[in-house]
C-alpha cells in the first residue's frame, strides 16, 4: 500500500499511542490476575467439572471481560485514529500526498486500511494476551472468542468509516470525534425505535425513525450478537451486523467520492 | 516537446451560499517545453500557487484543458515523473529526513533498491547527510526547505515544480539551492519555479510568465522582459550641442551631456540617430539597447502603464 500502513504504525509509537494501549492491557491483566484468589475461594467448595455451573459462569464472565476489553480498545482507537485524516490533508500537508502518484480514492483507502491493520492488529494482540491469561489463570478458553475479535475489528472499521467521512468532510479531528458522538447517541436512541414509534404517535415521524434505524449503524446490538456468538449462544437477527457493516461501505464510497472532488 | 500544456485554464474557488466565487485563473494558456525553466511572477494572490495545484491535480481547473506528461492531473500517472515542493510546507513531523525520502519513494512506487541509491546520492546533494535520522520537526526551516526539495527529486523527475524554494533560507543556503538548480537543470529537466524572488528567477529562468489577479499578463525570455522594444541608450560626448529628430524616426526621451535616450518607431531608425550624431560632429561611445531590472518589468507588467519608476539602463 505504498508505505502508508508503514507510515501509518510510524506515526502511532512516534504519538506514544503504543504506551497507553500497553498500560490498558497491563491493567486488565492485573485484574484478570486478581480474580485468580476468587475463584480459588470458590473452588475450595468443591469439585468443580467442565460442565459446572460455576464454569459455566466463569465462561459467561470471560467472554464478558474481554468483550468489554476489546470494546473500550476501540473506543480509544477511535479516538487516537480520529484526527489522523484531517492531520493528512491540513494545508502544507496535503500538497504533499495529492502531488503523488495515487488516485484519492486509492489514497483515501490505503490510509483507511492502514490505520484499520495498524490500530486493528494492536487490539487484537492486547486481546490475545487477555485471552491467554484467562486460559493460563483460570483455564478459560473457547474458540468463539474469535467472534469477539471479528466483530469488534467490524465495529472498529465502521466507526473508522464514520470518523474518516467527518475528517475529510470538516479537516478537523474534534469535529470527527464530535460525529461519532453524535452518531452513537442517535444510534442509542433508534434501539428503541419501536418504543419510540409508540410515544410520538405520529406515522410520519414513526416512518422517519424507523428509517433512520434500518440507516444508522448499530455497532451496539452488534456487541450483542457478539457476545452471543462467544458464548456459544445462537443469533436469530442478523441484521444490525450487516446493515451496519453496509452504512459503512456506503459511506466509504461517498467519502471517497467527496474526497476525489475536493481542492485542496 | 510540450510537456505541460494548459490551455484556457480557468479555475474559480466558490464561496459560501451567498459569497461569490473568487476567480483564482483567469483564461490561461501556457506551454512548458520540455527541459527549459519557466519562472512564475506575480504578487501574492496572483494565482501562482493555485495554477501549480491545478496542475498537480491537487485542484480542480473550472474550465479548461490542462495535459501534463500526456495526461489529464486527475490521472495518477500525470505525476509520475513529477516532483513538487510545496509553499509552506509540512512533511510528516513524526518523519526523519531519511524517512521522508523513503516514504516519497515508496509512494512513486520505487523499490526499494532504487530508493537507497537516490536516498544517499540526494541527502549529500542539500547537504543534510548527517541530519538525515533526526525528526523533521526539529529542522530548521532552511533544513525543511533542503530536504523538501531532495523529496521533490526522490523521483528522479521530468518535471520539477518549485513553489517558493528559498522562502526561509539564509543567503549561503539560497545560493547553494540555486547551484541545485543549475545542476538539475544541466540534467535536462523541466523546472516550474515559483518565487517572488525576482533575482533568483531572473538567474535561473529561460522564460517567465507573469500572473497578475489570476490573468497571465506576461510570458517571454527574461531578455524579452527586460528589454524594451526600439529603446537605445546612446554613450556620447553631446556637450551642450542640441539633437533632434523627426518624429517618424521616433522621439528623444532623455538627454544629457554624455547620454541619449531614444525610442524609436522600428529598429533600423538607429541608423539615421547615428547619422545624426555623426553629422554634428559627436563622438558615440557605445549604443546598447535599454533595459529595466526584472523589478521594473515585473512591476510595469502588473501596475498600469505610467506608474513605474525610473529607467536604469544595464551595463553591456
Amino acid at each position: 500500500m505504498r508505505g502508508i500502513t508503514r507510515d501509518t504504525f510510524i506515526e502511532m509509537i512516534d504519538r506514544k499511542l503504543v504506551w497507553i494501549f500497553l498500560v490498558v492491557t497491563l491493567i486488565t491483566l492485573l485484574i484478570v490476575v486478581l480474580t485468580r484468589s476468587a475463584s480459588m475461594q470458590i473452588e475450595f467448595g468443591g469439585n468443580i467439572s467442565q460442565s459446572s455451573p460455576f464454569t459455566n459462569l466463569a465462561d459467561k464472565m470471560a467472554v464478558s471481560g474481554l468483550s468489554s476489553f476489546l470494546s473500550f480498545l476501540v473506543f480509544l482507537s477511535v479516538l487516537a485514529t480520529a484526527g489522523l485524516i484531517p492531520s493528512m490533508l491540513v494545508r502544507g500537508r496535503a500538497e504533499y500526498f495529492l502531488s503523488k502518484p495515487i488516485s484519492r480514492t486509492a489514497l483515501y483507502l490505503y490510509k483507511l486500511f492502514g490505520i484499520w491493520f495498524v490500530y486493528g492488529g494492536m487490539m487484537v494482540c492486547a486481546g490475545m494476551v487477555i485471552a491467554a491469561s484467562f486460559y493460563l489463570i483460570h483455564g478459560i478458553f473457547n474458540w468463539n472468542y474469535a467472534y469477539l475479535f471479528i466483530l469488534n475489528l467490524a465495529s472498529f472499521f465502521v466507526w473508522l468509516s464514520i470518523t474518516t467521512f467527518a475528517g475529510v468532510m470538516a479537516g478537523s479531528a474534534m469535529l470527527s470525534v464530535v460525529t461519532a458522538f453524535v452518531v452513537l447517541v442517535v444510534q442509542l436512541a433508534l434501539r428503541f425505535h419501536e418504543q419510540l414509534g409508540a410515544i410520538i404517535r405520529s406515522p410520519i415521524i414513526t416512518k422517519t425513525v424507523d428509517i433512520l434505524y434500518y440507516i444508522f449503524p448499530k455497532t451496539g446490538q452488534m456487541a450483542d450478537i457478539t457476545e452471543k456468538l462467544a458464548s456459544g449462544q445462537p443469533v436469530t437477527d442478523w441484521l444490525p451486523v450487516w446493515s451496519t457493516l453496509l452504512f459503512a461501505i456506503v459511506l466509504i464510497v461517498i467519502t471517497s467520492e467527496i474526497f476525489k472532488r475536493k481542492d485542496y | 516537446m510540450t510537456i505541460i500544456d494548459v490551455q484556457e485554464l480557468t479555475k474559480v474557488y466558490r464561496g459560501g451560499l451567498k459569497k461569490r466565487g473568487i476567480v483564482a485563473l483567469d483564461n490561461i494558456s501556457l506551454s512548458i517545453q520540455q527541459g527549459e525553466i519557466i519562472g512564475l511572477l506575480g504578487p501574492n494572490g496572483a494565482g501562482k500557487t493555485t495554477f501549480l495545484k491545478v496542475v498537480l491535480g491537487i485542484a480542480h481547473p473550472s474550465t479548461g484543458q490542462v495535459i501534463v506528461n500526456g495526461y489529464k492531473p486527475k490521472d495518477p500517472r500525470s505525476r509520475k515523473h513529477l516532483g513538487y515542493l510545496p509553499e509552506n510546507h509540512r512533511f510528516p513531523e513524526h518523519l526523519t529526513g531519511l524517512g521522508l525520502l523513503e516514504f516519497t519513494g515508496r509512494m512513486h512506487g520505487l523499490k526499494q533498491v532504487e530508493i537507497d541509491a537516490r536516498t544517499d546520492r540526494l541527502l549529500e546533494m542539500v547537504d543534510m547527510a548527517k541530519w538525515s535520522n533526526t525528526k523533521i520537526r526539529k529542522y530548521s526551516k532552511g533544513m525543511q526547505q533542503r530536504i523538501g526539495l531532495a523529496q521533490a527529486m526522490m523521483p528522479d523527475p521530468d518535471v520539477l515544480l518549485l513553489d517558493e524554494p528559498t522562502d526561509g533560507v539564509d543567503p549561503v543556503g539560497k545560493v547553494e539551492i540555486r547551484k541545485v538548480l543549475e545542476r538539475i537543470r544541466s540534467e535536462g529537466k523541466t523546472i516550474v519555479l515559483n518565487s517572488h524572488l525576482l533575482s533568483e528567477v531572473e538567474s535561473v529562468a529561460d522564460r517567465v510568465a507573469i500572473l497578475s489577479k489570476g490573468r497571465l499578463v506576461r510570458l517571454c525570455t527574461v531578455d524579452e522582459l527586460i528589454t524594451r522594444n526600439c529603446q537605445y541608450e546612446i554613450d556620447a560626448d553631446i556637450g551642450n550641442r542640441l539633437v533632434d529628430i523627426p518624429v517618424e524616426v521616433g522621439k528623444i526621451l532623455n538627454v544629457s551631456t554624455s547620454k541619449l535616450i531614444v525610442e524609436l518607431t522600428a529598429e533600423d531608425k538607429i541608423n539615421y540617430v547615428i547619422d545624426v550624431l555623426r553629422m554634428k560632429k559627436i563622438s558615440i561611445r557605445a549604443i546598447q539597447p535599454l533595459k529595466l531590472t526584472l523589478e521594473q518589468s515585473f512591476m510595469e507588467a502588473i501596475v498600469p502603464s505610467g506608474t513605474v519608476g525610473t529607467h536604469k539602463g544595464a551595463e553591456v
